[in-house]
C-alpha cells in the first residue's frame, strides 16, 4: 500500500504559494521604494555641496591677484633659467689656471719656461736650464704626477737640446692631461 | 500522442486575458513599483552617483590647484622687488641674452689690468649671424682670441681674473711664446631668453640659497655677501615689455686698452 498519497487538493497548495509570492512582492516593492527614495534624497543633498563653487570662486580671485604679479613671476622664471645655465657653464668650464699652478709647482727654481701651450687636454712645453739636473728633476716630478694621477696622464719627451750659444739645455715635452 | 500535441497550442483570447488578469491582479501594483524603482535607480540614481563622484574628483583637483595657487601667491608676494632686480641683473650680465661685445671687452680689459699686463690684439669669431638664435635653447659660444704680454704667471693671473669677470667665459687654450706674448682663446657665453608661459597652477620654483650665493659670488668674487646695486644704462631686450631688465653694459675701456689694441671683429 502506498503511503505517499497527497490528500490536499492541488488548487489549495498553489493558492498558498501565490499568497506568499504576493507578500514577498509587496515587501520587495516597499523596500525598493524606500531604497530608491533614500538614495535619491541623499544624492540630491550631496550634490548640493557648495564647496566646489566656493573653491572655484577662490581660484578666480587668486588668479586675478597672480595676473597682477606676472611681472615678478617672469623675472623669477628668467632668473631660474639663467641660473640653471650658469651652473652648467661653471661646472663644465676648464680650469687652466689651476693646471698652470700645478705645473708651476713642479717646475724647478733654476729652470725657465721657454714655450708653453695648454688646451685642457694637451700640454706642450719647453723648459730651459743651465744644467741637466733641473730638467731631470722636472721629468721625475712629471712621472710622479702620472703615478698620483693628479694632472697628467701621459708624458712624451720630444727632445733634449743643448744650445751652445747660450749654454742652456732645452727640454721639450708633450703631455696628455687627465 | 496526436492529442497532446494539439493541447500545447495556446490561444490568447479575451477570456484567457481576463482570467489571467483576475488571477494576478494583486501583483500588479507591487511589481510596477519594483520596476519603476529599478528604472529610477538605473536612469536617475546611478547617473547622479556618477555625477557626485565626478564632483568629488573635481573638488579634490580644484582644492589641490587652489593650494598651489595660494602657495604661488605667497611665494611671489614674498619676493623683494629690489632683490629680484639685482639677481636678474647679475644673471643677465653673467649670461647675456645676446652677444654682449661691450661686456666682453670690459671683462678682458679688467682682467688684463688685474693681471698687470698689456692687452694686445684681439679678435672675435662671431659665427653665423643669420642663424636664428631666438629658437636655440642652449647657451651659445662667442669665441675670442686675445694676445697679452707676459710670462706663464701673467697668463695664469689673466685666466684667474677672467674667471671672475662677467659675462661668463671659459678659457679653452693658452700659449706662452718665447717672445713674451701670450695667446689666449676664450669663449664667452650668451643664451636667448626663454619663452615664458604663465601657468599659475604649476608650483612656482624659486632660486635656492645656494644659487643665490653663487650669483652673489659671480657679482662680487671678493665679497660674496654684498650685492652691488648696478646702475642701468641700457636695458636688455626681454620678451616682456613690462619687465625692466637693467643689466650693466658700461663701455669704459681702460687707458691701456684704449691706447694699444687693434681689435677687430671678424666673421
Amino acid at each position: 500500500m502506498s503511503v505517499d498519497i497527497n490528500l490536499l487538493p492541488q488548487k489549495s497548495r498553489s493558492k498558498l504559494s501565490q499568497e506568499q509570492l504576493l507578500t514577498y512582492s509587496k515587501i520587495g516593492a516597499v523596500i525598493s521604494s524606500i531604497v530608491t527614495v533614500t538614495f535619491a534624497v541623499v544624492i540630491f543633498l550631496l550634490n548640493r555641496d557648495p564647496s566646489l563653487a566656493q573653491i572655484q570662486a577662490q581660484e578666480q580671485t587668486i588668479l586675478s591677484q597672480l595676473t597682477i604679479l606676472h611681472n615678478k613671476t617672469a623675472k623669477n622664471l628668467i632668473i631660474l633659467d639663467r641660473v640653471k645655465r650658469i651652473e652648467k657653464i661653471v661646472q663644465t668650464r676648464k680650469t687652466l689656471d689651476k693646471d698652470i699652478t700645478s705645473i708651476q709647482k713642479q717646475l724647478p727654481e733654476n729652470a725657465d719656461v721657454t714655450t708653453f701651450s695648454l688646451d685642457g687636454q694637451h700640454l706642450i712645453m719647453t723648459i730651459s736650464a743651465q744644467s741637466l739636473f733641473p730638467l731631470g728633476n722636472f721629468v721625475e716630478s712629471m712621472t710622479k704626477d702620472i703615478t698620483t694621477k693628479t694632472l697628467i696622464k701621459k708624458v712624451t719627451i720630444e727632445g733634449i737640446i743643448s744650445d751652445e750659444k747660450t749654454g742652456n739645455f732645452l727640454l721639450s715635452i708633450n703631455a696628455d692631461l687627465l | 500522442m496526436n492529442n497532446s500535441k494539439v493541447n500545447t497550442k495556446v490561444t490568447l483570447d479575451e477570456m484567457v486575458l481576463k482570467s489571467l488578469y483576475y488571477r494576478y491582479k494583486d501583483f500588479t501594483v507591487p511589481i510596477s513599483v519594483i520596476v519603476v524603482c529599478i528604472l529610477l535607480f538605473l536612469f536617475l540614481i546611478i547617473p547622479q552617483i556618477q555625477s557626485f563622484l565626478a564632483m568629488k574628483d573635481s573638488i579634490s583637483g580644484d582644492s589641490q590647484k587652489l593650494s598651489t595657487l595660494q602657495q604661488n601667491l605667497k611665494i611671489i608676494s614674498s619676493f623683494d622687488d629690489n632683490e629680484l632686480n639685482n639677481y636678474l641683473d647679475i644673471s643677465t650680465r653673467a649670461l647675456p641674452a645676446e652677444k654682449d661685445f661691450a661686456g666682453v671687452l670690459q671683462a678682458i680689459s679688467s682682467s688684463a689690468a688685474g693681471a698687470g699686463t698689456i692687452l694686445g690684439d684681439y679678435s672675435f669669431q662671431i659665427g653665423d649671424i643669420t642663424a636664428d638664435t631666438k629658437s636655440k635653447t642652449t647657451q651659445l659660444p662667442l669665441q675670442l682670441s686675445i694676445t697679452i704680454k707676459g710670462d706663464l704667471t701673467t697668463a695664469r693671473r689673466f685666466i684667474e681674473e677672467l674667471k671672475n669677470q662677467l659675462p661668463l667665459s671659459d678659457v679653452t687654450s693658452v700659449s706662452v711664446n718665447s717672445n713674451g706674448t701670450i695667446a689666449v682663446t676664450a669663449i664667452f657665453y650668451y643664451a636667448p631668453l626663454p619663452k615664458i608661459s604663465f601657468d599659475d597652477s604649476i608650483p612656482l620654483l624659486t632660486i635656492s640659497t645656494k644659487e643665490k650665493e653663487m650669483l652673489k659670488l659671480l657679482d662680487n668674487p671678493s665679497n660674496p655677501d654684498s650685492i652691488t646695486n648696478v646702475q642701468a644704462s641700457t636695458p636688455t631686450p626681454t620678451p616682456f615689455s613690462s619687465i625692466t631688465v637693467t643689466p650693466t653694459v658700461v663701455v669704459s675701456l681702460t687707458p691701456t686698452i684704449a691706447a694699444s689694441p687693434s681689435g677687430r671683429i671678424s666673421q
